[in-house]
């Protein structure tokens, strides 16, 4: 387990370097100075090369390389050309708003797309399995931006039940955090559980016409049992693999759903940067979400190969 | 006339489906190939110019413009007819890249393993490890917005999933006896790949094509809806959604109807796509 463990690590690190190697040059690969832009065009040569050596602009690319990525461990991830703040205070305050958003949508996500595909598999070809599969099939149809903006006109411009946008602290005020939060995380959470709910379901079918499953059922054990010792327990491992995938895609569709709801989370931090030609804050970001989803993945296939019996991760893997 | 020895193989010609793609998947084909046809006509079909200001600011849905004018005194749906072209452009152009693309670098991959699996492995790997919005996100930080650079970002944001599909398909089929067959009665490279690979890659790559299509719709709304993708004032989907939402309490409709027809749209392809999934059993037409 352990050596799968480091082998899983270790197959990471390549497409670590090559992720940081890509956000690095992307900055280089733009047409146009950032240094004259983060000066003004108002400035003198002197000016530029002053604000090149103190960037340490003047380095090879391999030093500037090596010092960026030592400063990303090290937490010293440069300063934001638009604002002059450090750019990882400016990804510390966003970054709790968008890890809060992603996993309250992630919680929705679970709740309503794990039993809706199980649910919808064990009752299938009823109408309430049809019902659940045109509904899923709409859910992954709709944009996030589109069904924050619905969910936004009803519940908040209409009904007014909750705020349309801004962001409450949930641990300074529960209440007033969950109430603001509650629309964003529906509105990305349900889009993922209709993704949630189409695996849940073929995984479960798969696992109903196992022959196990009528093994046990011949044996004469009971119904409820089979469902839940036999049939649930099996289909929940392919979904636990999936709910990493989806906590990934949540951080990145919280970019969106941010932008609807006027949160300011990472997203739109990235956004915002673009904007302003912000490079440094954007590399940071941009490899932050990466490496954050890369780790998530990690985990998850770690946690996978330990509950499923059928994973071998001995030698010849 | 010489003597000549007659050999009857019989050939493996693969049974013909009924090709019933279902009720969902008619009504999904039939919305699309209609998304396709306004594409094409928005010009004949649009009551104004999409861009040219006509009419009062934000006027309520009603006689001459069925859907309102949008703040700077735009007819909506004229726009939203016209936001067609650009879904529909990127939609296809972006499957198309992908397709090609994916199913050369998909077969160079499985076919010719070693040194080439490892790179496109390591490279798809690491695209795959960014969350697509992400990547588009980045890419199109780079490239600045616009129709081009939009198929640019989610041609590579789809191309590993393609290569994936492609590489995986390829590697099963290349193990088949056949396959083997083929090799030890001397078929070059191109032969086996072509005539022995390849057409029993496509199927599944083609399912895997219509969902980049219904994707590539999601994401083009979504960048455009962010300001990155295509730049207003041209009309898309994602752009009337981002322009009405700061009015979304007094022109709600504005923004209603972009909104549905994105979602409908996207809602047919996927409605075809699982139709077609149901038709094209990738193994159904392999095995036999």
């Amino acid at each position: 387990m352990l050596r799968y463990a480091m082998r899983r690590i270790a197959y990471a690190i390549p497409t670590l370097i090559l992720i940081a190697i890509g956000v690095f040059f992307m900055v280089h690969l733009l047409p146009g100075d950032p240094v004259e832009a983060l000066v003004g065009s108002e400035a003198t040569q002197e000016d530029i090369e002053a604000a090149k050596e103190r960037l340490g602009l003047n380095e090879s690319l391999a030093v500037q390389f090596g010092s960026w990525v030592s400063g990303m461990f090290t937490g010293d991830m440069g300063t934001s050309y638009a604002t002059g703040r450090d750019v990882s205070i400016m990804i510390g305050g966003a970054l709790p708003i968008t890890v809060t958003l992603a996993v309250c949508a992630l919680i929705v996500c679970l709740i309503i797309g794990i039993p809706g595909g199980i649910f919808s598999a064990m009752n299938k070809g009823t109408l309430l399995d049809k019902f659940i599969l045109g509904g899923s099939l709409v859910g992954i149809s709709v944009p996030s931006f589109v069904m924050g903006v619905l969910l936004m006109l009803i519940f908040a411009v209409w009904l007014k039940w909750f705020p349309s946008s801004g962001y409450v602290d949930v641990f300074d005020d529960p209440i007033g955090g969950l109430r603001a939060l509650t629309l964003p995380a529906v509105s990305l959470g349900l889009l993922y559980a209709a993704t949630m709910a189409r695996i849940g379901r073929a995984a479960t079918l798969e696992v109903v016409s196992m022959d196990y499953v009528d093994m046990a059922r011949a044996s004469g054990i009971p119904e409820l049992r089979v469902r839940f010792r036999y049939i649930l327990k099996n289909a929940l491992i392919p979904i636990i693999t999936v709910t990493g995938v989806t906590f990934g895609g949540l951080l990145g569709g919280a970019v969106v759903t941010e932008r609807v709801f006027n949160l300011s989370g990472i997203g739109t931090l990235i956004i915002n940067s673009i904007t302003r030609r912000d490079y440094p804050v954007i590399q940071a970001a941009v490899l932050l979400c990466a490496v954050i989803y890369i780790v998530i993945n990690l985990l998850v296939d770690i946690l996978y190969a330990a509950i499923d019996p059928k994973v071998h991760y001995g030698d010849n893997g | 006339m010489a003597t000549t020895v007659e050999i009857t193989v019989a050939r493996q010609t693969p049974k013909t489906r009924r090709f019933s793609l279902g009720l969902g998947g008619w009504i999904g084909a039939g919305i699309l190939v209609l998304f396709f046809v306004v594409a094409i006509l928005a010009p004949i079909m649009a009551p104004y110019d999409p861009v040219k200001q006509i009419g009062d600011s934000l006027a309520a849905p009603g006689a001459g413009h069925i859907m309102g004018t949008d703040l700077y005194n735009r007819d909506v749906f004229s726009r939203v007819l016209y936001g067609a072209q650009v879904s529909m452009s990127v939609g296809l152009i972006v499957t198309l890249v992908a397709f090609v693309v994916g199913v050369v670098l998909g077969l160079a991959s499985a076919y010719f393993g070693s040194w080439v699996d490892v790179i496109i492995g390591r490279v798809t790997d690491a695209l795959m490890a960014v969350p697509g919005i992400l990547l588009a996100i980045a890419i199109l930080a780079v490239l600045g917005g616009g129709l081009s650079n939009v198929v640019i970002a989610l041609s590579l944001v789809y191309l590993p999933e393609m290569i994936r599909v492609v590489r995986g398909q390829a590697l099963s089929v290349k193990e088949r006896l056949y396959v083997t067959s083929a090799v030890a009665l001397g078929s070059g490279h191109g032969r086996l790949i072509l005539r022995h690979i390849a057409p029993h890659v496509l199927g599944p790559t083609i399912v895997q094509a219509t969902f980049v299509f219904a994707h590539a719709l999601l994401y083009e709304s979504a960048l455009s809806f962010l300001g990155l993708g295509i730049q207003p004032p041209q009309a898309t989907w994602g752009n009337l959604v981002a322009d009405g939402l700061p009015y979304l309490s007094s022109a709600p409709l504005q923004v209603v109807f972009p909104c549905i027809v994105v979602s409908l749209a996207v809602l047919s392809v996927n409605l075809f796509g699982d139709a077609l999934r149901d038709v094209i059993d990738p193994e159904g037409n392999v095995s036999r």
